[in-house]
């Protein structure tokens, strides 16, 4: 099954390799639906993990931004000192076509760990970072930002709309 | 199906395993280059905050030693040019240390002493003398001077 040159001095190519790259062709349009729709998911979940752990660092190293460590001062100063957050897992629930988008609904739910803060209030100021870079981080992979709000809720890909839970403390 | 030594044969063609083998190794690499340049970003940002973190202790820890070390006790501190190529000043305030780089600002406690003029701010690049200077018989503070 080659392609010669040898065996084809007049410019022609096999009749089998014609076949083959046909049915390779039909094959191929066959399959790109679905593979192009995992692919998207996959590039999207992939996203929120590096989202998830982009927030989980920032609450880790509390560096944050300006406005944000102002509010923490006066509100939550433990959060100005560092401390460890961790992501354990990020699971995802599939809503089904949204009618308002006319996209398949995705929530995307963040599974986190930090021993040393415990005030609900606290952990939620921490979940909300992680939320906030997942769904940034998915928005920014998809250069969908201009279609979405400025806290990136929801987040967009061609075909999803992506949503966070609050995030899980384990 | 041909084996790899005739991938290319004398007659300069091709076979057609290799472009099929080739075209399947770029879509895998196209789909990947993303994921590796998110996670490149990621570690990148990771390793700003951790330095940007570092750098913040480090100063607190400096001030702190030259206060527990008493009167006339001194130290010199030189600033890195750059935390992963942004600029950044640091802020020293009685108690507390602040950071700012690249929108994001970050603070380490500290000793709760005086420090002369009530702020100073420190810039990156540059060298400083911090020392614990008696001004009266039961007050101290910490004087910062730039070192030219």
């Amino acid at each position: 099954m080659q392609f010669s040159l040898e065996q084809d001095s007049r410019a022609q190519v096999p009749m089998e390799f014609i076949l083959i790259m046909g049915f390779t062709f039909v094959v191929s349009l066959v399959f790109l639906f679905p593979v192009g729709e995992q692919n998207e998911l996959n590039i999207a979940l992939a996203s929120a993990r590096t989202g998830a752990i982009e927030g989980a660092n920032m609450d880790s190293f509390a560096l944050y931004p300006e406005e944000t460590f102002k509010n923490y001062t006066s509100d939550h100063s433990a959060l100005t000192k560092p401390s460890t957050v961790r992501i354990i897992r990020i699971e995802y629930m599939n809503h089904g076509m949204n009618p308002s988008y006319q996209k398949e609904k995705i929530q995307i739910r963040v599974y986190a760990s930090a021993p040393s803060v415990r005030t609900p209030g606290e952990r939620n100021c921490l979940g909300d970072r992680i939320n906030y870079h997942v769904r940034m981080s998915i928005s920014q992979n998809f250069k969908t930002e201009n279609l979405t709000n400025k806290v990136y809720n929801p987040a967009f890909s061609p075909r999803y709309v992506f949503t966070t839970g609050d995030v899980s403390w384990v | 199906m041909n084996s790899v030594s005739c991938i290319i044969n004398c007659g300069g063609s091709v076979s057609v395993d290799f472009i099929l083998s080739t075209m399947v190794f770029l879509m895998v690499l196209t789909s990947l280059a993303a994921l590796v340049e998110d996670r490149m970003d990621s570690a990148k940002d990771a390793e700003e905050l951790g330095t940007g973190r570092m750098m913040v202790e480090y100063v607190a820890e400096t001030v702190d030693s030259v206060y527990s070390g008493g009167n006339g006790h001194s130290a010199v501190i030189t600033l890195p040019p750059s935390i992963n190529g942004d600029p950044y000043t640091i802020t020293l305030m009685s108690g507390a240390v602040f950071m700012d780089v690249h929108g994001l600002r970050g603070q380490a406690t500290m000793f709760p002493g005086a420090i002369s003029g009530n702020e100073f701010k420190m810039y990156s690049s540059r060298s400083y003398n911090i020392s614990n200077i008696q001004k009266s018989e039961n007050y101290s503070e910490i004087v910062v001077k730039e070192i030219k």
